[in-house]
């Protein structure tokens, strides 16, 4: 019987470094593809940048009769849905960061200050333009699972351009303009969700939110949506 | 942000990749070549416990009266186990058929198989002996290949030889069968650094002095082949395996079956796990303690923990989409005419699609280099293509919920439920 028992030292060592340097190229692969979604990020955020000031100039132009309240509503729905599709992303970047969370945090405020001023010039368009939409800020709370989000989505795709969303994170702590909002509207429990002005605090049904929706509708007095009429009756 | 998720995904990346890559580092070096000595022929005794065992026992017979050895060198001792059936008259017939063999039957009230084996051992007179389950079939070369390699090497206290599934006819036998080629590739492995944990049922050969020497079988396991296979690490001796000797064995036909099987098995391989503790990452065992000892459990340490956090995952995301289908009174017209597809390449998960990547091609390299050394075909038997996928896709969560169900035996105390 013998008491020499062989360790394969060498092989593990080998196989430990050969792993580390496996791990390595993986983590060289996610810094590029990091940076790749971070520049995706800029860019979105630059785009919406451009469109904004766009059109921030055609609004200056509406009474000079040189641009249509039609084509500015028209600009501004297109622009705003593209904003709720593309938060959505840099959002998903965000979760997704490992080395430059910071850097993404950034375009994340930047992004939300965007969708604010989307927000205030399209309260500004409807002093000179006949409403068309309803607006709705959906104040949401990251650390909480909830289908709020996922319910005004669905309703976006119900009423289409004619429901403008701006959704804001209420736990942001970066940017002091979602504060001001949140105190503005008195907003102390989440989610919340601010239609024309008509703050609702806590998880909305679709039911109720389709009768909030329909309620504005409503107001404006023509064009009502289908579905709006069709719930009415019932 | 890293989740826990994540976390528990890479830790496991590593850890497989280390081994992985740690085992290929022994597939791939250079091994001095074994001069083979002349082969005696000592005598031989082959000890058969059986159970029950009516539907095999009479073929088991027959594979080893067929083997290759000269007939006045060889003893066959079945021991009846208790059985409630016919094995013991059939045994009898089977004995006065043969009448210029040396079968002997050896009739003990249920006491379980080490027990079987052990009065078995008792009354051995070769110097070597093998254990064949009464549900598996020799080859009949299996002697001539396996004794000369306790020539070799006086160190040597036992050789397993290949184990196949015998004629798999359902998807669930072919799944086991390669299974079973890819367990006889990583012993093939272990073999090659002395690692190998348990020295089958179904014709392991041993040194009969050594095996008495350190007192026989364990009585008290459920996985004595196991046991006795760490016992003999434990004490330096070496065990061998063989590709050319090869036995046949009958796979369990059920999932349920199989479920039983496993966790027997793995339970026996957690309780010694835990009986031999100072085994495990102990130095003066060598590679054994070092590399096999932990991950017998380790495996099933990951099992569960990688098979709880994606039932995690996996049931909050489904939880979710349900509530959300729920509050939308399941409106899936309005989502379908509403869809637009929106892909970005970035927002996919490289880092889980690269791991799932590699661990696929490392099971397919296993898969297709195991049957080269074995020279078998994938092919072999049909049914190949939903057997591959029940192997590699689905197999993984069956054993998961094996060892998912032994980590509750181990927390709740639970006893064995087998004989």
């Amino acid at each position: 019987m013998s008491s020499e028992r062989k360790l394969s030292l060498k092989k593990y060592l080998l196989a430990f470094f050969l792993t580390l340097l496996v791990f390595s190229g993986g983590i060289v692969v996610g810094i590029t593809l990091e940076n790749a979604r971070l520049s995706s990020a800029e860019q979105i955020t630059l785009q919406e940048k451009v469109s904004l000031r766009s059109l921030q100039l055609q609004h200056n132009y509406i009474d000079s009769g040189i641009t249509d309240c039609k084509t500015l509503n028209t600009i501004l729905e297109n622009n705003i849905n593209e904003l709720g599709k593309k938060v959505s992303i840099i959002i998903d970047y965000e979760k997704k960061a490992i080395f430059s969370e910071e850097e993404f945090n950034l375009q994340l405020q930047d992004y939300f200050l965007t969708e604010i001023q989307f927000y205030l010039l399209a309260q500004e368009i409807e002093q000179k333009c006949p409403q068309n939409s309803v607006k709705i800020l959906y104040f949401y709370d990251e650390n909480r699972d909830d289908t709020q989000g996922d319910i005004l989505a669905y309703l976006k795709k119900r009423f289409g351009n004619r429901l403008l969303i701006f959704s804001l994170n209420s736990q942001f702590p970066q940017e002091p303009m979602i504060n001001i909002f949140l105190t503005y509207y008195k907003i102390t429990q989440y989610p919340a969700v601010v239609i024309e002005e008509e703050v609702y605090q806590g998880h909305r049904t679709t039911e109720q939110l389709m009768d909030d929706i329909c309620k504005e509708f409503i107001k404006m007095g023509k064009n009502i949506p289908t579905d709006c009429v069709s719930s009415q009756k019932n | 942000m890293v989740t826990l998720l994540d976390t528990v995904l890479f830790s496991t990346y590593f850890i497989l990749l280390f081994l992985s890559i740690f085992w290929l580092l022994v597939l791939f070096a250079p091994q001095e070549e074994k001069k083979k000595k002349a082969h005696q022929e000592p005598f031989f005794s082959t000890i058969v416990p059986a159970y029950n065992e009516e539907k095999s026992i009479r073929g088991t017979l027959q594979s080893l009266v067929n083997l290759e050895y000269p007939p006045e060198k060889m003893e066959i001792i079945v021991v009846n186990d208790g059985s409630t059936d016919q094995t013991k008259e059939i045994v009898e017939r089977f004995i006065q058929q043969h009448p210029q063999r040396k079968i002997i039957l050896l009739n003990q009230r249920n006491k379980g198989k080490a027990s079987a084996m052990n009065n078995g051992l008792s009354i051995v007179k070769g110097k070597f002996f093998a254990c064949l389950d009464a549900d598996s079939f020799v080859s009949s070369n299996a002697l001539q290949v396996m004794l000369p390699l306790f020539e070799d090497d006086e160190n040597v206290a036992a050789v397993c030889p290949m184990i196949k599934v015998k004629k798999p006819q359902s998807v669930l036998e072919k799944v086991q069968w390669y299974e079973y080629i890819i367990n006889m590739f990583h012993r093939f492995l272990n073999a090659k650094l002395n690692c190998l944990h348990v020295t089958p049922g179904p014709f392991s050969v041993y040194r009969a002095d050594v095996i008495r020497k350190i007192g026989g079988f364990d009585e008290e396991t459920i996985t004595e082949d196991l046991e006795i296979a760490i016992r003999l690490q434990k004490n330096h001796y070496k065990i061998m395996h063989t590709f050319e000797a090869i036995v046949e064995t009958f796979a369990p036909v059920t999932w349920k079956a199989l479920f039983r099987q496993r966790v027997r098995w793995y339970k026996g391989a957690t309780d010694n796990t835990f009986r031999y503790k100072d085994l495990v990452f102990n130095k003066k065992y060598g590679d054994f303690g070092m590399i096999r000892m932990p991950t017998i459990v380790l495996s099933g340490i990951i099992a569960i923990v990688l098979g709880a956090t994606l039932l995690h995952s996996l049931g909050k995301t489904i939880v979710g989409k349900l509530i959300y289908y729920q509050s939308i009174n399941f409106d899936f017209l309005t989502l379908i005419m509403n869809y637009r597809p929106d892909i970005n390449l970035l927002t996919l998960p490289f880092a889980k699609l690269f791991i799932a990547a590699t661990l696929m091609a490392i099971s397919f390299f296993i898969m297709i280099y195991s049957h080269k050394v074995i020279k078998e075909k994938i092919t072999n038997y049909g049914r190949t293509f939903l057997s591959l996928f029940t192997y590699l896709l689905i197999y993984g969560f069956f054993l998961t919920a094996v060892w998912v169900y032994i980590g509750f035996m181990v927390v709740s105390g639970k006893k064995n439920f087998w004989r």
